[in-house]
This record gives structure tokens, C-alpha cells and sequence, in this order.
């Protein structure tokens, strides 16, 4: 508590300083309010009886909507028709978009158009650097709302006035992003990360890179949304509706280890996934997972997948498995197989590829330095693709921006992200220096999220950056489980970034 | 959870996906109900109000747009659910009641129901936090009770952050007046 009223006193002083003066005064302002919390009286058992009834419940079901519409039809007599007329009119403009959909679509704008990014700090420069994700906000200002130039390919951002992005708040995480959260229990050996760069001077010629910002890429579902505005249902008739628009689409294969389809026809998306009814039969006894598949079957599995179910994949370089599963590298031998201390029912039932997105021949990365894409996940225990997601339409504008050209601006940023651990000093804690070594980067893409003060939208951005990998591997009983690390060229995007950077305790 | 958690999961939402909505769920829960009990203080009002609130959030999610956040939207229905509670409960209609802060027996015919035991608490600190307006009460309340870090809060609360921290800053001057008293009566009534 004491920590928690150190900090709201802190907060105070630096909206006016000369409250400092009132300390005493203030503290026990502080400390009352603390006192009057009330006992809310929160009732787990509510929670899950309302949880329950909540799943019985259709998604959107106070419209009609056309998901809805597909959710509660159970007459198969009703269904075969009206799913015979869905695919039968979605087969030409499947065909029609097949080749170009999820193609590279690019639309310049003028230099700077999503308007300047600034790191808004809400702590010190020293807990800053000690946050492990830092602890600062990245905004765009005077940036202007989202918008397409094409009609059909546009999105328009117009609700203003309400903020993006949950934040932290989860009390007891370890990404914790806001130094003022109370921290979990501390482990009693916490690592330190430091970086040092160990790589060859790089030339930074480059002044000015691209930055993208994704724009959504509708779907002209009208075509499809023709015939059913038209069917009277026996229950609703859909054609007294007025000005109709088809949003979503949701079909189901209704057979053993059948698939969900999803399309989101605002959006440009598209999402398989298993039809969980089919895939799991209560009481059936499951095969035990002895090994891990390997990555080349999970890639050949993906492969005749994307192959077999014509998904276009030009955009997205090879597959890579996904690394931030710790299993990959906690749970399994170097073999593959089960050990004395990962007995096989701690094994996935399934393992994830991704297949990095590239623009113009640059892979794109997550600001954890993994490869960024679309994800497919592999069902080990069925040997068949289970997931397709992060599939959307690759729709963006794009606009100049200056880069950072100072190698020594690059270096101070590598320094800055050395992690001092944001558990407070105490002698109950041992801290250990892990020293990263970075090598030689290469020029990526990052994709970052940033959000937009002026109409109140979160903006997914492809950012010029820096990644290094890390060439020594530390020592073998910790783990720094990322790969690389992502420094951004763009000044005001940097600090707030996901970097990769963990904790770990032995 | 993060932005591009959040925004995932919002599109499977959307998409009809029950388990990732059910993710929400887990993690806003007991977020939302605290929120509705601290403008209530009564537990089967919160109860009723918070399950209404995620009713509505199923039924609207698919209007939900990705590039919104989902925190915000969320307690903004709870937010409208309350004042709706007691507009309801006013034979006058008030349009300026938002929680059980802004009621009194002044208000004929409104029935307020509060759980015993925070009866007596409530009401000798009703009389000092009423001063504040219903903004700045939520913002006292989502820092000091909930501890939210004030980049949460003014997601949930719609403005920025600065505008939160001046809000913080002038309730607690008002503050500085009113609650010797009530501090006083809190510590005894908390013996």
C-alpha cells in the first residue's frame, strides 16, 4: 500500500511541485481514500454462472445479422439450400478476387501524412529504462483519421473521442507495462539483461524510409448479399430490411474434423478454424503426444493446406516456428522427445508456423523480434491444419519520414534498452548480469501499433527499422528468448515497443 | 493484454468466435463489476447491471469497430447501465443522476439500496465525495481503489491522460477540506 500511496503522491507532485510541501497533509488524503475502498463482495460463482449463460448466447444476436443468421439455423432442409445459393454465388467472386486479394496494395501519400509520433513518458528516464517494456506511450499528432483512396478499398475512421488499447493492469504479470503496478511476488534470483553490440559500424545513407500504415480493404459482397436479402426465412422475412449491408460470413463444415470459415468483408480478413464440435467428441480417449512434430512436417502439412484450399501465400516468405512457445525450448530435449522433467502429457497438441509477411522484399517483424505473418497451426495429435489467422488484406498507405542517420543514436538506443529489472533493490534479491551480445543488422520492417490522438483510432503501422540478432548464446540455464532485437528508425517510436526483453529465474 | 491481442481477438469476436469473447470476459469481469459496485454499492445491483453489461456487449460486439479499443466501449455500457438504473428508479426522471453518488432523499420516490454493512460508510462519505463530479469521482476511484495506472484510465474514461491527472490533482484539493471528518468517521467505523 505504502508503494502504491508513494507513487499517487508522486503523481501529484509533478502536476504541481510545490505540493511537495504538503506531503504529511497529502498522505493521509491519500491514505483515507485508500480506507474507503469498499468491499466489493465479488462472487466467483456469479462470475461463472453468468459466464455460462453468456456462451449459450449468439454472437450479435440483438441484430439480425448475417452471422447470426447462419448461427441459430438448425433445419438442415433450411440450411442445404440457402448454403447451395451462398457458395454457389460466392464461387465467382472467390474466382474473381483468387489471384489479387491478398495481393500488395500501396497507396503514396505525402511525407509525414500520419503526422508526428511522440513518446509520452510517464515515468523517469531511469524506470523507464528499467521497464521491460518501457514505460511510455507512442501517439501520432495532428496526424489525420484513417482513410483509403479508393472507394471500394477505403476505410474511414469517423468515431472520435474514444481511446485504443486495453493497457496493462493485470496485477501479478510479468509484463507488467506501468511501473506503478503493484509487482508480483520477487523471484529470489531475478536476471539482468544487458546489451553490447559486438557487430561492424553500420552506414545509416538512408534519410528518409516509408512508413505504412494498413488500411482496410472491403469486399464488394453484393453479389452475395443479393439472394438473401430477398429469402423470407418463415420466421423473419429479410427483405423488409432496408439498406442491407453483408459485414461477416460464417460457414461450417459439418463433418469429423470439419473447418470454420469466417470472412470479414469490411475488413479484408479471413479466418479458418476448426469447428470444435467436430474436432473434440466427448469421452473419446485421446491419443497420448509422444513427440513434437517436426518442422518439416508441420510445414509440409501447411503447405498442401494453403495448396489445397487456394490460399494465396505469394506475399509471405518461408515459414519459421513460431519461437515464443516455451515448450520449443523448456519443456522438450534437444532431441525432440519427452524428458525425465517433461513427461509427454505437458506437450501441445499443436505447433504454430508463421509465414513472415515481406513489402517490397523486406521481412516485417513484432517489436519481440519474431517474424511477423500469417500464423497457421498444426494439430499434432490429428497431423492437420487446425488454425489460419492474421490473414488480412494487404492494403496500405504509405508516407516518408525521416531516419535516424547517427550510428551513435542507434547504439545509445541498444544501451537504453538494457533492462536494470524494475524489482526494487532489496538484499533478499540476488541480481545476475546477462550480457547480450548483438550483432551486424539488417534493415526490416516493424510492425508496431500507434495511437492516433485526433480521432481516437489505434494505428497498425509498418515502421523502418534495425534488427540484431543475438550471436551469443547466454549461458544455458537462462533464457533470453528472442532471437533478435528491433530498434525503430523512426524518432518517437522506440521505447513503448515490445523489445524482446524478459526475466527469467532459475 | 495487449493492443494486438486485443485486436485479434476482437475480430474473432466478430467473427463469432465464443471462446475469444470469453477471453474478454475473464479478464473484464471483475474489472467491470467493481466499477458498477463502487457507483452502486449494492451487491446484487452490480450483479444484475454487470451480467446486462455483458449481455449487451455480445449482442454488439459484431458493431464494434477493431480500430477501438474494447475497455472503453465496455465500461461505457456499463457506465450508460447504471445511470439508466437510476433514472429508472426516479419518479422525476433526473437526467443528472449517473450512480448512487448524485442520489438523495431529496429525489421522491427513488428507492436506493445499499448493502448494510457500507450503509453507514456510505453515507458519512457520500456528503464529501458528492462534491466531486461523477468524472472525478471515477477517476479517484479507478486510481486509488482499482489502481490503474492512468493510461488505463483514460481509456476507460475517454480523455486523455493528462485531463486525468488534473482531475486526480483538483479532487484531492477539494479533498483536503472535507475529509478530516471523514477520515475520521471511516477509522471508526472500521474498528
Amino acid at each position: 500500500m505504502k508503494n502504491n500511496i508513494d507513487i499517487i503522491l508522486q503523481e501529484l507532485y509533478d502536476i504541481d511541485p510545490t505540493l511537495k510541501d504538503k506531503e504529511k497533509e497529502l498522505r493521509k488524503i491519500v491514505l483515507t481514500l485508500i480506507e474507503m475502498k469498499p468491499d466489493t463482495k465479488f462472487d466467483h460463482s456469479f462470475a461463472l454462472k453468468l459466464k455460462e449463460e453468456l456462451s449459450k448466447q449468439p454472437m450479435g444476436s440483438s441484430q439480425p445479422s448475417f452471422l447470426s443468421f447462419f448461427a441459430n439455423i438448425s433445419k438442415p432442409k433450411v440450411f442445404i439450400p440457402v448454403a447451395l445459393i451462398v457458395l454457389f454465388v460466392a464461387l465467382p467472386i472467390v474466382k474473381d478476387k483468387e489471384q489479387s486479394f491478398f495481393a500488395l496494395s500501396v497507396i503514396d501519400t505525402k511525407p509525414g501524412a500520419f503526422g508526428t509520433f511522440s513518446e509520452k513518458s510517464e515515468a523517469t528516464s531511469d524506470s523507464a529504462r528499467s521497464s521491460l517494456y518501457g514505460a511510455s506511450e507512442v501517439t501520432m499528432e495532428g496526424a489525420p483519421e484513417v482513410t483509403g483512396a479508393q472507394e471500394d478499398t477505403s476505410y474511414v475512421a469517423n468515431e472520435k473521442g474514444v481511446s485504443a488499447g486495453a493497457g496493462g493492469g493485470n496485477i501479478g504479470t510479468m509484463s507488467m507495462p506501468d511501473s506503478r503496478m503493484i509487482m508480483p511476488y520477487p523471484p529470489s534470483v531475478i536476471i539482468v539483461h544487458e546489451f553490447e553490440y559486438v557487430g561492424d559500424e553500420v552506414a545509416l545513407s538512408k534519410e528518409t524510409g516509408f512508413v505504412y500504415r494498413r488500411i482496410a480493404k472491403r469486399t464488394d459482397a453484393s453479389k452475395l448479399l443479393a439472394p438473401l436479402t430477398s429469402f423470407d426465412l418463415g420466421y423473419v422475412n429479410l427483405s423488409s430490411f432496408s439498406n442491407v449491408k453483408l459485414r461477416t460470413l460464417s460457414l461450417y463444415e459439418d463433418k469429423r474434423l470439419g473447418y470454420e470459415i469466417m470472412a470479414n468483408f469490411e475488413e479484408g480478413a479471413l479466418y479458418i478454424g476448426p469447428n470444435w464440435s467436430k474436432w473434440n467428441t466427448p469421452g473419446e480417449e485421446l491419443k497420448p503426444i509422444t513427440s513434437q512434430m517436426s518442422k518439416e512436417d508441420a510445414v509440409r502439412i501447411a503447405n498442401s493446406f494453403l495448396k489445397e484450399y487456394k490460399i494465396d501465400s505469394s506475399l509471405f516468405g518461408d515459414p519459421v516456428l513460431r519461437n515464443d512457445e516455451m515448450w520449443d525450448s523448456v519443456m522438450l530435449s534437444p532431441e525432440g522427445g519427452t524428458t525425465e522433467s517433461s513427461p509427454a502429457d505437458w506437450l501441445p497438441d499443436s505447433t504454430t508456423l508463421v509465414y513472415p509477411l515481406t513489402i517490397s522484399d523486406v521481412p516485417v517483424f513484432d517489436g519481440g523480434g519474431n517474424p511477423f505473418g500469417m500464423n497457421i497451426q498444426v494439430n499434432v495429435r490429428h497431423k492437420k491444419v487446425s488454425n489460419v489467422d492474421n490473414l488480412y488484406a494487404q492494403s496500405y498507405e504509405r508516407s516518408e519520414y525521416p531516419l535516424i542517420t547517427e550510428w551513435s543514436t542507434v547504439l545509445a538506443k541498444i544501451t537504453d534498452r538494457s533492462n536494470s529489472s524494475w524489482y526494487p533493490d532489496s538484499e533478499d534479491i540476488k541480481k545476475e548480469v546477462l550480457t547480450i551480445q548483438l550483432g551486424t543488422p539488417e534493415h526490416v520492417l516493424l510492425h508496431t501499433w500507434v495511437y492516433n490522438e485526433n480521432d481516437g483510432t489505434n494505428n497498425e503501422l509498418l515502421v523502418p527499422a534495425l534488427i540484431f540478432p543475438v550471436v551469443v548464446d547466454p549461458a544455458s540455464s537462462y533464457s533470453f528468448h528472442s532471437e533478435y532485437v528491433v530498434v525503430p528508425l523512426v524518432e518517437g517510436i522506440g521505447d513503448s515497443v515490445h523489445t524482446g526483453i524478459d526475466t527469467f529465474t532459475r | 493484454m495487449d493492443d494486438k491481442d486485443e485486436k485479434k481477438l476482437i475480430e474473432k469476436i466478430r467473427m463469432g468466435d465464443h471462446s475469444a469473447f470469453g477471453m474478454f470476459y475473464d479478464h473484464y469481469v471483475s474489472r467491470i463489476y467493481n466499477f458498477i459496485y463502487y457507483k452502486t454499492h449494492h451487491k446484487e445491483t452490480a450483479e444484475d447491471i454487470t451480467s446486462q453489461t455483458f449481455y449487451q456487449a455480445l449482442a454488439n460486439i459484431a458493431q464494434l469497430d477493431t480500430n477501438r479499443s474494447f475497455s472503453p466501449w465496455l465500461y461505457q455500457i456499463a457506465r450508460n447501465l447504471v445511470t439508466d438504473h437510476y433514472r429508472k428508479q426516479s419518479h422525476r426522471n433526473h437526467s443528472d443522476i449517473e450512480d448512487v453518488w448524485d442520489t438523495s432523499v431529496a429525489d421522491a420516490g427513488i428507492t436506493i439500496e445499499l448493502d448494510t454493512d457500507v450503509k453507514l460508510t456510505f453515507e458519512a462519505l457520500k456528503k464529501h465525495l458528492d462534491g466531486l463530479a461523477p468524472h472525478e469521482r471515477e477517476v479517484v476511484m479507478l486510481r486509488v481503489w482499482d489502481e490503474l495506472p492512468y493510461k488505463e484510465i483514460a481509456k476507460i474514461v475517454g480523455k486523455s491522460e493528462g485531463a486525468c491527472k488534473m482531475s486526480f490533482s483538483r479532487s484531492v484539493a477539494l479533498l483536503r477540506d472535507a475529509l478530516p471528518m471523514a477520515s475520521y468517521v471511516v477509522l471508526l467505523l472500521k474498528l
